[in-house]
């Protein structure tokens, strides 16, 4: 377990609006962090605490430099040796004036300086500047571990430049695009550091297994989502019980908007908690309509408590039988239980029979019979294939974009077809058979089973 | 867990509701039915013991059976199939089935209706020992009470240490039975095998029914539990660490109306200051400045002199360079007085450049500067208007 006091602490330094939001954005796997085009949007260092099932780790976002050189000319003037550095880093950030003077670099170091390794970020796509040295050569002076992150935010045109410079500042240098890093270069990162700092590595090696184990977590949780929205949709219906055959006809166009409004809520639901589940929580998805043909109405006669023609037999049936069980009982068995054979084939040929005068009874004035308008379920062969493949083009889209990025997804029915190839023959056939089973209302038993390979 | 069955719970406990009602009330049909016995109120011991503890042991043998085969339905499953129920019933146990809980929730049901069962009929046979008399007989044309008695004494064992509810030979002697004979036993010693069966309804019935109940009710929660958050950050990262308190643009301007002095903040090379005097016209002198170099240091005459400051406009202004800008010498500040629009201008001069060359100056990276000049009192954002 690795939190509280022992958990590793990383403060994202650098110049403004090079990325350091961005980089916190994609580690901590949280889009609610706030990035902006406008330089300065961090004013203040903030902690964030991230969770992983039992370890965590906390990710410092800070401002930027602003004022580098004259505090390095500030340091430089309260430490003549390079033993003494490290101390004068901490009288500035303690410092009322400095304070007051230079209250972005007292904010940035003031993690540092309590034991937060750094992360120091640059932009890979602009040149290198001598501007940059006072800022790296003052947290070199802080003494804590450190790495710097290669942000290519445009494109990678400087990062041989970059990497020759922060070489000799830093001991690891990593390229990171905060906007494309996949979970392999997250992790890496983390490792890079407990190869740096060695009092966390088994807290680091901690985090990495916790991170895998979520990961195997969420794709069991999308498997679940999946199985639950494919079988919500395959047998969604809408009804309405009326007296007369031409009002069923009327309640129609009023059913079929509430049909298809709700089956694209159905989806949109689910795909939302997809998405809060991969920790999307800002992220707006485009989804077209589902493809709902429009001869999914149907008009039946109903007769009594709902039941239909056939139900109505059955029911009466039953009771036919148990009533002439319970003679046959009453008679010791010594009737060969032909009560109960008797009693069932007469009450429910009777009730089928006479199912339309029974229908015509009144009570109080009022019809026990009459229609139910019907809308759904579908029946449509390719249904189901299009929910599956719009979800696991979303699944996917989640998967390969990071945390970073403000942009919104238009979800697609994604190349369903290699998917399924790219399958084992007997789980392709589980799947169809699935699929089939689904759209006939018949039930599948652990549908999650047969997704899950579509999830690997 | 997620969007999953939430939405089912209130059929499904319809079902289970159902489910009790139907146990509960076969029990008390079944167990009267059983109890009520003869017109002299004499009740067959076997039959009693086959209601109360045979069936229950094989029904709850067969289910555990089902459930380790990986049957998914048993006795539930089949009643839920039942065509006269309504289809809300079957989408419910549909969805259960897609998400691999119908087995464990099956079995919970089973539980639930065989205790409400077993519940049903102890309630009769308590209702009837304390408003009627039960004679407890037994017949049998091939056993005798010598043989009957290992059988009761072995079902007895549970309960050794409630010796009245102990079976006896002299007891079964007693309460044995023959249609054809007249009744010779004792009233009070026929009701004396109550505490007997009492104690078989509960151990044989009723508890393993209880238990099966709370260990099938915690491996079906168990599935439904929502899993912990994975990942998670706390607090939660705001949006709100923002600045949005500048958010006006400063005008842009593309030349300088006096003769000007270039300082080059932006440490760009020679090629790129030749491109700005071929645009602005050739400055009157040129300076590298960076923080560390005094204003002071600077001859400027602020009242006849225009001052260009050359930036690198894919980097944000930083505050240093504001604290520079705001301390070189302006007119203002030496006239008291405005001057006229030929002298004294202040421009901030972004440029961008690859190889030495200069490039059109992105927007974004524009629009910031186009912000940070807007706060600074007395100066403006220059442009070249073509790019060489």
């Amino acid at each position: 377990m690795t939190s509280g006091a022992n958990a590793p602490i990383f403060a994202v330094v650098g110049h403004p609006n090079k990325g350091k939001s961005s980089i916190v954005a994609t580690l901590a796997q949280d889009d609610g962090v706030a990035i902006s085009n406008q330089s300065g949007t961090t004013r203040v260092a903030e902690p964030i605490e991230v969770k992983v099932g039992a370890s965590s780790y906390t990710l410092v976002d800070t401002p930027g430099f602003q004022r580098p050189t004259k505090v390095l000319r500030w340091l430089q003037q309260h430490a003549d040796s390079a033993d003494k550095r490290q101390a004068a880093v901490a009288m500035f950030v303690g410092d009322a004036l400095c304070q007051q003077q230079f209250p972005d670099e007292v904010e940035l170091l003031t993690p540092i300086i309590n034991g937060a390794a750094i992360l120091y970020v640059v932009d890979g796509s602009r040149p290198y500047g001598t501007e940059y040295e006072a800022e790296m050569e003052i947290l070199r002076w802080t003494g804590q571990a450190s790495m710097a992150l290669i942000n290519p935010i445009e494109n990678e045109d400087y990062v041989q430049h970059w990497q020759k410079a922060l070489g000799q500042y830093f001991k690891v240098v990593r390229v990171f695009n905060a906007m494309q890093a996949d979970i392999e270069k997250q992790r890496s990162v983390l490792e890079a550091f407990s190869i740096i700092k060695q009092e966390w590595q088994a807290a680091i090696e901690q985090l990495i297994a916790e991170y895998q184990s979520a990961r195997e977590s969420q794709q069991q949780q999308s498997v679940q989502l999946l199985a639950a929205l494919l079988t919500r949709l395959c047998v969604f219906q809408l009804s309405q019980k009326v007296l007369t055959k031409s009002q069923a006809q009327l309640a129609k166009p009023v059913l079929q908007a509430k049909y298809i409004a709700e089956m694209n809520a159905i989806e949109k639901e689910s795909h939302n908690t997809l998405k809060r589940l991969f920790r999307y929580h800002h992220l707006n998805s485009e989804l077209y309509g589902l493809p709902l043909d429009d001869s999914l109405f149907d008009t039946e006669k109903w007769i009594v408590w709902g039941l239909n023609r056939n139900r109505l037999a059955a029911a009466a049936a039953m009771a036919g039988a148990a009533t002439g069980a319970g003679i046959d009982l009453a008679l010791a068995g010594s009737s060969l239980m032909l009560g109960a054979l008797g009693g069932g084939l007469v009450a429910g040929s009777s009730a089928w029979f006479a199912a339309d005068r029974i229908a015509e009874f009144k009570i109080k004035g009022l019809p026990i019979g009459g229609f139910e308008a019907r809308q759904g379920p579908i029946s449509n062969r390719n249904f189901p294939y299009v929910v599956l493949g719009r979800f696991l083009f979303l699944e996917q889209a989640l998967l390969s974009r990071t945390h970073a990025r403000r942009d919104d997804v238009v979800v697609k029915e994604g190349d369903l077809t290699e998917k399924i190839a790219s399958m084992e023959n007997s789980e392709q056939r589980q799947l169809h058979q699935a699929l089939d089973r689904l759209r006939r209302q018949k039930s599948v038993d652990d549908l999650e089973s047969v997704l899950r390979p579509l999830f690997i | 867990m997620l969007l999953n069955t939430a939405h089912s719970q209130p059929i499904l406990k319809q079902i289970t509701l159902s489910l009790i009602c139907l146990g509960g009330l076969s029990g008390i049909l079944l167990g009267y039915g059983v109890l009520a016995g003869d017109a002299l109120g004499r009740v067959n011991l076997l039959y009693v013991l086959m209601l109360f503890a045979f069936l229950p042991v094989l029904a709850l043998a067969l289910s555990i059976l089902l459930w380790l085969s990986g049957s998914t339905k048993g006795l539930v499953g089949g009643l839920l199939e039942l065509p006269i129920l309504p289809r809300q019933f079957r989408v419910a146990t549909m969805e259960l089935a897609s998400s691999g809980k119908r087995k464990a929730w099956l079995f919970y049901q089973t539980q639930c209706l065989t205790l409400s069962f077993a519940l049903g009929g102890m309630l009769v046979y308590l209702l009837l020992l304390l408003g009627s008399d039960i004679s407890f007989v037994w017949r049998s044309t091939l056993l005798e009470a010598s043989d009957l008695l290992p059988l009761l004494q072995t079902l007895a064992i549970p309960w050794l240490f409630w010796p009245e509810a102990q079976p006896g030979l002299e007891l079964l002697q007693q309460t044995q039975d023959f249609r054809l004979s007249a009744q010779t036993t004792d009233a009070p010693v026929l009701g004396q095998w109550w505490k007997f069966i009492l104690a078989a309804q509960c151990t044989y019935n009723l508890l393993p029914r209880t238990l099966m109940l709370v260990v099938s009710r915690y491996r079906y929660l168990r599935q439904t539990d929502t899993p912990p958050q994975d990942i998670s950050t706390h607090p939660s990262p705001s949006r709100l660490n923002t600045s949005t308190d500048n958010t006006a643009l400063a005008p842009v301007v593309f030349s300088v109306g006096a003769p000007y002095i270039l300082l080059n903040w932006a440490d760009a090379p020679l090629q790129c200051q030749q491109s700005v005097t071929r645009f602005l016209g050739t400055a009157t002198s040129t300076m590298d400045v960076g923080p560390l170099v005094e204003p002071e240091s600077i001859n400027i005459n602020p009242l006849d002199q225009s001052v260009v400051v050359l930036v690198k406009s894919w980097e944000p202004p930083l505050a240093e360079l504001s604290d520079y800008l705001l301390s070189l010498p302006s007119a203002d500040s030496i006239s008291g007085s405005n001057s006229g629009p030929e002298a004294a201008q202040r421009f901030l001069l972004p440029l961008d450049w690859t190889e030495a060359q200069v490039v059109p100056t992105r927007s974004n990276h524009l629009n910031e500067w186009r912000r940070f000049c807007s706060t600074l009192p007395g100066w403006q954002l220059l442009q070249l208007r073509e790019t060489p």
